[in-house]
């Protein structure tokens, strides 16, 4: 037999012990064959920043299409949070497309055609089915809406966003909330502020880090404020220190990014967001000193104070 | 070598992978600009090295396996494969030279990759650039070793069946290498099925060689045990299929 001829199987044969060699060493190790699931690194990425804030529309167009059966806003081009006002309003909101009157007067030919493009596609989505979906239909839009931001919080967990809509999902209770999901709120709380622990250049992250926190600490407080019992002190200096240091990394990073020219960067419209946001974080944070002020010296209820924490919380639904 | 040049010339005057060299070249500098890199510019330069490695996975993945079975299919039903037969050159010989031919083009994308992935995205750090740069050839030699099987295949299946067979099973070995074998995962997770079970031991872990991770968060380089392992089954994988690409390879149809 010519080599030629006995080539063949002979790489065929060592190939299969060659590689069922390298397989039976890897898998003695901690780290076997297991699939990264993170083909590429795209999540936690750039790109994978870029991907989560790209997928914020999609989940909005589904979220106003199937759960409040309305246009969703970006389709219009007008957005609510200018006229209309808190989140838990827009539940309830009709069916009808924005009534023409409470929109801007089109001027030049060029805004009057984009607005025609627009009114096509408010049209296109406007329901004209009385009916709203059935329950089975919304429990699938609720799983596909979850699976989304899923998504979005793994391809970026440091993004407010990503992270917040998904914790208000997971906790809100019309919307599948239930101990799994609580369970599982926690973990993500959590995994938002480790992955914002790492963070030395960027400041945002820490702030979605006080958010995590603070969705933490109000988690860890439910039980003692429905049975209205008081908070232990313990568990309100824990998280003033975590939030604390987080507020404090965020002023500190802050401050740094202002000198090295990476905060000129961001638009004004960002910039005024994070500011807001920060701002209101603070706020909210100032609800700690006086939780243990007041509870120093007596052990005052401290369900009140709780439930003011909360109420400002909730105005952070996207 | 005439198989080997009549090939190349084939190629080269098709010039579709002037495409994806262009690609290659320009979108590691042009797509980071699009993520949000204004608060944290360090993302810019990971961003530019994954690019690069990610078009460079799209350019085999679309243009070389391609490239392969298209040839071989072409050179069989043309009887170029049974004129250089009648001239002596050997089986093993056309599909070396066959698989030259594509290789050459491809190497010059490669060598643009390795560049743009490691001198301008290099770390500051005298030691991270030295891992940087020795995580950037572990990654090329990864690479080939999942790659260039596969285009022997495409070849081998090109000159036996016809090229959009040769190509579809190709593209759907390294797709299921790469991303596949996590879903497989994920639904073994509860499942003790002894034949899914097997499924997934056998099948081929090309995800083995994506080493991006490792460049994006900086993870340094792979150590080298832990690479010889990697090189050894991806290597007796790579040597598996260059075994049956040469049982599949015929030289007329």
């Amino acid at each position: 037999m010519h080599l030629p001829q006995i080539a063949s199987p002979l790489l065929i044969a060592g190939g299969i012990v060659l590689a069922a060699g390298g397989m039976i060493s890897l898998n003695d190790e901690v780290t076997p064959l297991h699939h990264s699931r993170n083909a590429f690194a795209i999540q936690g990425s750039a790109y994978g920043k870029l991907l989560a804030r790209l997928s914020e529309t999609t989940i909005d167009r589904i979220w106003h299409l199937g759960v409040e059966q309305v246009v969703p806003d970006h389709l219009t081009g007008f957005h609510h949070d200018k006229e209309e006002s808190s989140p838990e309003e827009s539940g309830t909101r009709e069916t009808a497309p924005p009534s023409k009157a409470s929109l801007e007067k089109p001027r030049t030919p060029l805004q009057q055609g984009k607005r025609w493009f627009q009114d096509r596609v408010i049209a296109l989505h406007h329901r004209t089915n009385p009916n709203g979906l059935n329950e089975r239909h919304l429990a699938t839009v609720y799983r596909d809406i979850e699976e989304m931001l899923l998504r979005s919080f793994k391809l970026d967990p440091t993004h407010y966003g990503a992270y917040d809509s998904y914790h208000l999902f997971l906790t809100t209770h019309d919307f599948g909330g239930n101990p799994t999901a609580n369970a599982q709120a926690v973990k993500v709380a959590q995994h938002a502020m480790a992955a914002a622990y790492q963070e030395t250049e960027d400041p945002e992250p820490w702030l979605t880090a006080v958010a995590a926190g603070m969705n933490l600490y109000l988690m860890e407080a439910a039980p003692y404020m429905k049975k209205g019992e008081t908070i232990p002190l313990k568990v309100v200096k824990e998280y003033r220190e975590k939030i604390g240091f987080c507020l404090a990394k965020f002023d500190e990073i802050q401050q740094k990014a202002e000198t090295n020219g990476n905060w000129a960067r961001l638009s004004t419209e960002r910039q005024m967001e994070i500011s807001e946001r920060s701002l209101f974080s603070k706020r909210t944070f100032k609800q700690f000193d006086a939780m243990i002020a007041r509870a120093t010296p007596s052990s005052a209820p401290a369900d009140s104070k709780g439930a003011v924490v909360k109420r400002e919380t909730s105005e952070e639904k996207p | 070598m005439e198989l080997y040049k009549l090939t190349l010339a084939s190629i080269l005057s098709r010039k579709t992978f002037a495409i994806f060299a262009f690609l290659i070249l320009a979108l590691p500098f042009a797509l980071p600009l699009m993520t949000p890199w204004e608060s944290k510019p360090s993302l810019l330069e990971p961003a530019r090295a994954q690019m690069a490695w990610m078009l460079l996975w799209t350019s085999a993945i679309g243009w070389l396996l391609f490239q392969g079975a298209t040839i071989g299919d072409r050179w069989a039903s043309h009887g170029i494969l049974e004129y250089f037969k009648t001239l002596g050159v050997s089986r093993w010989r056309q599909m070396g030279q066959l698989w030259l031919s594509c290789f050459t083009v491809f190497a010059g994308m490669m060598v643009l990759t390795f560049l743009i992935s490691t001198f301008t995205a290099m770390p500051g750090d005298p030691l991270e650039a030295h891992h940087w740069v020795v995580t950037n050839l572990q990654y090329t030699l990864l690479f080939l070793l999942v790659v260039a099987p596969l285009l022997a295949l495409a070849i081998a299946l090109g000159t036996r069946f016809n090229g959009a067979a040769a190509y579809a099973v190709t593209i759907g070995l390294a797709l299921y290498g790469l991303f596949g074998i996590s879903y497989l995962e994920v639904f073994l997770a509860d499942n003790d099925n002894v034949v899914l079970n097997v499924l997934y031991l056998v099948s081929p872990h090309y995800h083995l060689s994506d080493l991006t991770s490792r460049l994006v968060f900086k993870l340094g380089a792979i150590e080298a045990a832990e690479l010889g392992r990697i090189v050894a089954y991806l290597g007796g994988l790579a040597l598996l299929t260059v075994g049956l690409s040469y049982q599949f390879f015929r030289e007329g149809k």
